[in-house]
């Protein structure tokens, strides 16, 4: 019986151990995923983002509940363009037909230049607003710069022609190279 | 002489007694119940003193728990985020992004003592390519060449997802109220130093732009028997 116990008691303690052990070493916990793209991006548009968050009755009990209230304001930038890998050409003599697909968000992310400790601002009497919220209102901000980026389409149909524009530039480089005057017809891929 | 007398008082009441006793039997009995009962209901009452101070103080440890817990449990949940985006300006660019690097990473921040304050969890992504304005032609007629010369392949852009970030603290103090911004940056250098040990990742975006430009030149050149060579 003592060396069954003893055995469990052991055992108990190795687990102890180990758990303690796996929270020490999450940070081993990192994976990368890696692939080939071909994005030309055209536009780097700026936006000056604020986040309102509020909550009540985050702290405190009976008649002394506070509520949390904080704004972040910083600026984001989302990079828009085409996926080159879609761009098709078809030549004929002097004439090229380039298919081209319609532009595209690609990256939309917080510029780290706006977003330091001057971006908060608090309440005198809010609850301290926990790493949690702050990133809960990030996310909020961030996710209304890009459906605002995505849903304005006149800056998607700049992002367009600014690739068109260096496309044939391209073309017209590389005619001149070789002595001939491309005709560019645009094909636009949906 | 007045102890005397006094005693001599006694006794004679003690007497009166136990004449009443004598003749007054079934009144005795009557009496002893209603004296056993107001005993009982004195006992009761110093009990009830006694037990009242517990009760009270239960009381008011109930009022509390409930107050505390049940107002945080079942409290009036308004959590509102607002969120507005402005655009203020556009920049022209022509970056040939080539080569993605999706990683997951874990930032520590460490206090004076390198003992560690908290961890942050975050996903990021990395794009590597070159600036399409800076690619370079030239010709040979008589080789019937297209040299192509690409510029040093750069990290284009290093973005870490805000909403991805999920904090371990070792010292609570640290998750105040402009704990995101620091995070955010100790996130990006976490990023740039993985990102400098990423050979492959400039390896791969160098021949991955190489096909990238090639398939853009070669349909032009071919119907006069040019060649495409990228550098």
């Amino acid at each position: 019986m003592r060396k069954i116990l003893s055995l469990l008691l052991i055992i108990m303690i190795v687990c102890c151990a180990c758990g303690e052990s796996n929270k020490l070493n999450k940070p081993t916990l990192e994976q990368s995923q890696v692939r080939n793209i071909a994005e030309l991006a055209t536009l780097e548009c700026y936006y000056h983002n604020v986040a309102d968050y509020e909550d009540e009755e985050t702290s405190g009990w009976l008649f002394w509940k506070k509520d949390t209230k904080f704004w972040i304001e910083y600026e984001g930038i989302v990079r828009m363009g085409v996926d080159a890998s879609k761009i098709k050409m078809k030549v004929d003599g002097n004439n090229v037909k380039v298919t081209i697909p319609e532009a595209e968000l690609f990256d939309a992310k917080v510029d780290e230049k706006t977003f330091d400790e001057n971006s908060f601002y608090k309440e005198d009497d809010s609850t301290e607003p926990t790493a949690e919220v702050q990133v809960k209102a990030l996310e909020q901000a961030q996710l209304e710069m890009k459906e605002k980026a995505k849903d304005d389409a006149m800056l998607l149909a700049t992002a367009q022609s600014q690739a068109q524009t260096l496309i044939e530039q391209y073309i017209e480089n590389v005619g001149s190279l070789i002595d001939r005057e491309y005709v560019v017809e645009w094909d636009y891929l949906k | 002489m007045e102890d005397n007398k006094k005693a001599f008082e006694y006794d004679e009441e003690f007497e009166n007694i136990e004449e009443e006793i004598e003749f007054e039997s079934d009144e005795e009995n009557e009496s002893e119940e209603t004296n056993a009962v107001n005993e009982d209901k004195a006992i009761n009452i110093k009990i009830n003193n006694g037990r009242r101070w517990p009760i009270f103080f239960l009381l008011i440890v109930v009022i509390v728990v409930i107050g505390f817990f049940g107002g945080n449990v079942y409290k009036n949940h308004k959590e509102e985020i607002k969120a507005t985006s402005d655009l203020k300006k556009v920049i022209k660019i022509s970056k040939l992004s080539s080569f993605k690097m999706v990683h997951n990473g874990i930032a520590t921040k460490y206090d004076k003592d390198k003992e560690p304050l908290y961890h942050v969890r975050y996903d990021a992504t990395v794009k590597a390519g070159i600036d399409a304005s800076k690619i370079k032609l030239k010709v040979n007629r008589r080789k019937k060449v297209i040299d192509v010369r690409l510029p040093k392949i750069q990290i284009l852009d290093s973005t870490v997802d805000v909403a991805s970030q999920d904090y371990i603290f070792e010292d609570e103090d640290e998750n105040d109220s402009d704990i995101s911004s620091e995070s955010y940056k100790l996130c990006l250098k976490d990023l740039g130093n993985e990102v400098t040990e990423e050979k492959e990742l400039y390896k791969s975006a160098r021949t991955n732009a190489k096909k990238i430009v090639r398939g853009l030149i070669e349909p032009l050149v071919e119907q006069d028997d040019y060649k495409v060579v990228v550098k």
